[in-house]
């Protein structure tokens, strides 16, 4: 999903646009749930048009199947090799989490990745093997990324995530976006049905209103209050 | 108009930035109508007026004085049930906003209390050249023990006690001289990370002092708090050879998680456990001495 290029937002009454944030705290959400049901329940009399519901990436991951074990991953030589060179404190640092990495995007990009990401490091830029083998492959949540029950399992990054901010806005006429954040400030929106607001809910993420421990709010309500 | 019915959207417990308080925090969509009430000593009940967006699932803190909270519908109202591990009084602070938030602050005294100007010995199990155990990515057992160790002192040091360090960070002096504590202390804490060669090998451990009365109940305390806590599998609780030597002094050998395994070493790169390990055997320790354990 292509970011826009910066544009004046302005809300109509002509202020800039801000939102507060509301977690919402969930039941813990499991593989096989309707996650655009889940946003409806939690959200109904809470948000409502002008508003933004954000969901976690990783439960909207969860409730479509994408917390493996990584007990049923089979990590090959490539794998194995690969897994020693990335960040340690980041993703695909353990064998099988590159072994999934490999399934999702094929061995040619990610040996792509690995040509950019060498070259990356001879000019001390970094990132560069997500933007050649595939910015999902930043979304993967190695063991341990997540919180209990899942902490023993690789969560992959969610399928269509487009596909479900749309339905997510048509069952409750609220916007709605899925985004990455972690305690470090760093907020990653994977899609949103309005793209002109997401200068306004990267900002309003920023503090990590998820929470990153047990707090068990994957829901946020931004509530607009410009 | 419907946006102004009070709704619950998120509550959660919490310890103070400083430590003096448990905090029960409650959120809402708009301000609420409340009451609180202790029906009897170490039971606490807040009746909400609102109605509840949020998953009403119980919450189980065991931080020292809130022990659980369960929340529940009750006509038109919510009702939390609060279970406490302390008999203390709450107040209530209202803070508007978006959230609105009601904080239910539960002074912390009694920790305060018992740990005040006791000595407390430190013993992170590795330090300088001697790394320990090594996970399979790349964290060492040394600098897991310092950070635990790190995060028993910060607790420690807000409920006013006194802490000693069996070393320095760069330091790796051998078990005879770290052992070599004031006799003024109240209890010692070895720190260390399991290792084994069989990376499928996991759990929590704690040795105990044989020679020091009560230290295996204590052991069995400090081993559930912890287990349930962090979530780990028990692995094994047995009498320490080297902690004998302390002879009567209170002393655990603290192995929360197995370094060697993909899972817990992968647990321990986020700093809430080291703290949950901390706190949990800390409430698990005055919990002991409270009951009838004795202080040497």
């Amino acid at each position: 999903m292509n970011k826009p290029v910066s544009l004046p937002l302005r809300s109509p009454a002509s202020g800039p646009i801000s939102f507060a944030p509301l977690p919402v705290r969930t039941h813990v959400i499991r593989e096989g749930e309707d996650i655009v049901e889940i946003a409806q329940k939690y959200t109904e009399g809470i948000a409502v048009s002008g508003d933004v519901i954000c969901l976690a990436e990783t439960v909207v991951a969860i409730s479509q199947g994408r917390a493996i074990l990584p007990e049923k991953i089979r990590p090959g030589w490539l794998a194995r090799f690969l897994s020693r060179f990335p960040g340690k404190d980041g993703s695909l640092a353990t064998p099988p989490a590159m072994q999934l990495a490999i399934e999702e995007v094929g061995v040619p990009r990610i040996l792509a990745g690995c040509a950019a990401a060498a070259v990356g490091k001879l000019l001390r830029k970094r990132g560069w093997f997500y933007i050649v083998a595939g910015r999902e492959l930043a979304q993967i949540d190695d063991i341990a990324g997540t919180m209990y029950p899942y902490e023993r399992h690789i969560i992959l990054g969610p399928k269509k995530p487009e596909e479900v901010v749309r339905s997510i806005k048509g069952a409750t006429g609220v916007d709605a976006a899925i985004a990455d954040v972690n305690d470090m400030g760093c907020v990653d929106i994977l899609a949103i049905t309005n793209l002109r607001l997401i200068p306004a809910v990267e900002k309003a993420l920023k503090a990590n209103p998820f929470g990153n421990e047990d707090e068990q709010t994957p829901i946020v309500v931004l509530k607009r209050v410009d | 108009m419907q946006a102004l019915i009070p709704r619950l959207t998120n509550y959660n417990v919490r310890i103070s930035p400083g430590g003096e308080f448990s905090l029960l925090v409650v959120e809402s969509l708009s301000p609420f109508k409340w009451n609180f009430s202790c029906p009897q000593p170490g039971l606490a009940r807040l009746e909400v007026q609102a109605l509840a967006n949020m998953f009403l699932g119980p919450l189980e803190p065991e931080d020292g004085i809130i022990k659980r909270t369960e929340a529940f519908l009750q006509g038109e109202k919510v009702v939390f049930q609060i279970e406490l591990e302390e008999p203390v009084e709450a107040v209530g602070e209202e803070h508007p906003g978006l959230p609105f938030r009601l904080v239910l602050k539960f002074p912390r005294y009694p920790l305060q209390r018992f740990y005040r100007d006791k000595i407390i010995v430190l013993d992170p199990g590795h330090g300088g050249g001697d790394g320990g155990w090594r996970g399979p990515v790349n964290l060492w057992e040394r600098d897991m023990a310092w950070r635990t160790a790190m995060a028993f002192a910060k607790i420690l040091e807000n409920l006013g006690a006194r802490v000693e360090w069996t070393r320095g960070p760069e330091e790796n002096p051998p078990w005879e001289k770290r052992s070599a504590v004031t006799r003024e202390a109240v209890c010692f804490l070895s720190l260390h990370y399991y290792g084994d060669n069989d990376p499928a090998v996991r759990g929590t451990r704690v040795l105990y002092n044989p020679r020091s009365p009560g230290n295996r109940e204590l052991a069995q305390r400090v081993l559930e708090r912890i287990i349930r806590k962090v979530k780990t599998p028990f692995r094994e609780m047995a009498p320490d050879a080297e902690l004998a030597g302390l002879g009567n002094l209170t002393a655990l050998r603290l192995e929360p998680a197995t370094i060697t395994n993909w899972v817990e070493e992968g647990m321990l790169r986020n700093p809430y456990f080291h703290q949950k390990v901390a706190l949990a055997t800390l409430t698990a320790i005055k919990e002991h001495f409270k009951e009838g354990g004795v202080v040497e």
